[in-house]
């Protein structure tokens, strides 16, 4: 399976377990251009740590190695690596190829 | 009854060998780390980890084990630190560095690996170690003391962000302990410290001890981004 399809189920499954606690207006749309955090986010700062601890830690289960999902922009409202689904796996794509 | 895990830094002497003997009688799952490997039996559980704990690759490949192998973290203790007794005008700056990496990066890093783990239980302990050096303003301490003023201001911000997580963070404040770190300290010197505080006496590992159970105690959920000082300061 292509990397970055592997890396956009994973994604997706976590999402699958957090929209589970939450309500059915908050849930998380599982579409690439979902707005994650920032302007229109789904996801508020807490939300949003919760949202990258969870899939660093299925990366590390899924690929058997530690990862580091920590970003001096994750913040950033502007260019957050966490913006939507796709940069986000985009991020993860790239973290991955560099290791 | 499941046996607490705990992390504990700085393990293969001082304060953290007395650590791991305490914890080991209390039967703990121990995991823990230095830079040299331990050179002493443990009675209990226990894994052991070379590393320097401000190398994220390492410290984070130690908390993919204990994950895979506990799935869970109840305390982490921050006591790896170095200090350097020297007038500031004559510290090398690789020294203030190497203080800096170990006692500022090395917390923050384990605390947040810590908080990541311990987050999926909604439970976990934190101890950062601090010092009178920083309360008193100790000479010949600038390096040392700035750094655990650090780690005092990381105790305070960050018993604010894990306390969502049901994570207390807190601090204990020993005066001197009669370890390596203060061996070169001329007597006198050591003696105008003891001085200054209401109780002139060294604190010994189990008063660390007696503190740390305080704070891990599951009763004193309420306590938290707090240093407990010993020796009056």
């Amino acid at each position: 399976m292509e990397q970055k399809q592997k890396i956009t189920n994973l994604v997706f499954s976590v999402i699958d377990e957090i929209n589970k606690e939450l309500s059915k207006d908050d849930q998380i749309i599982k579409s690439l251009d979902s707005v994650i955090y920032g302007s229109n986010g789904q996801l508020d700062s807490l939300g949003l740590v919760n949202f990258v601890v969870a899939v660093e830690q299925k990366i590390e289960d899924v690929f058997e190695k530690s990862i580091n999902l920590t970003d001096d922009k994750a913040m950033s409202e502007k260019n957050s690596p966490f913006q939507t689904i796709e940069t986000f796996v985009n991020y993860i794509y790239d973290v991955l190829e560099k290791m | 009854m499941t046996k607490p895990v705990i992390l504990i830094s700085g393990t293969s002497r001082g304060i953290g060998k007395y650590f791991v003997e305490y914890f080991s009688e209390k039967g703990f799952i121990i995991i823990g780390c230095s830079r040299k490997p331990l050179e002493y039996k443990t009675n209990s559980e226990y894994h052991h980890f070379c590393l320097e704990v401000s190398d994220e690759k390492k410290v984070k490949e130690m908390f993919l084990f204990i994950r895979k192998k506990y799935g869970r973290l109840d305390i982490l203790i921050n006591n790896a630190g170095i200090g350097s007794m020297n007038h500031s005008m004559l510290i090398p700056i690789k020294t203030v560095q190497s203080i800096l990496n170990t006692n500022v990066v090395g917390t923050f890093l384990l605390s947040r690996e810590a908080a990541k783990l311990m987050k999926q239980n909604n439970f976990g302990k934190i101890i950062n170690l601090v010092s009178v050096a920083s309360s008193l303003k100790l000479e010949g301490e600038a390096a040392y003391a700035a750094s655990k003023s650090a780690v005092l201001t990381l105790t305070e911000i960050m018993a604010r962000e894990f306390a969502e997580y049901g994570i207390t963070v807190n601090a204990v404040g020993p005066t001197p302990v009669k370890t390596d770190l203060i061996k070169g300290v001329p007597k006198e010197k050591l003696d105008r410290f003891l001085e200054r505080q209401a109780i002139p006496k060294f604190s010994t590992p189990q008063d660390i001890c007696n503190i740390v159970d305080f704070f891990i105690n599951k009763k004193n959920d309420m306590i938290t981004g707090q240093v407990l000082y010993l020796g009056g300061i």
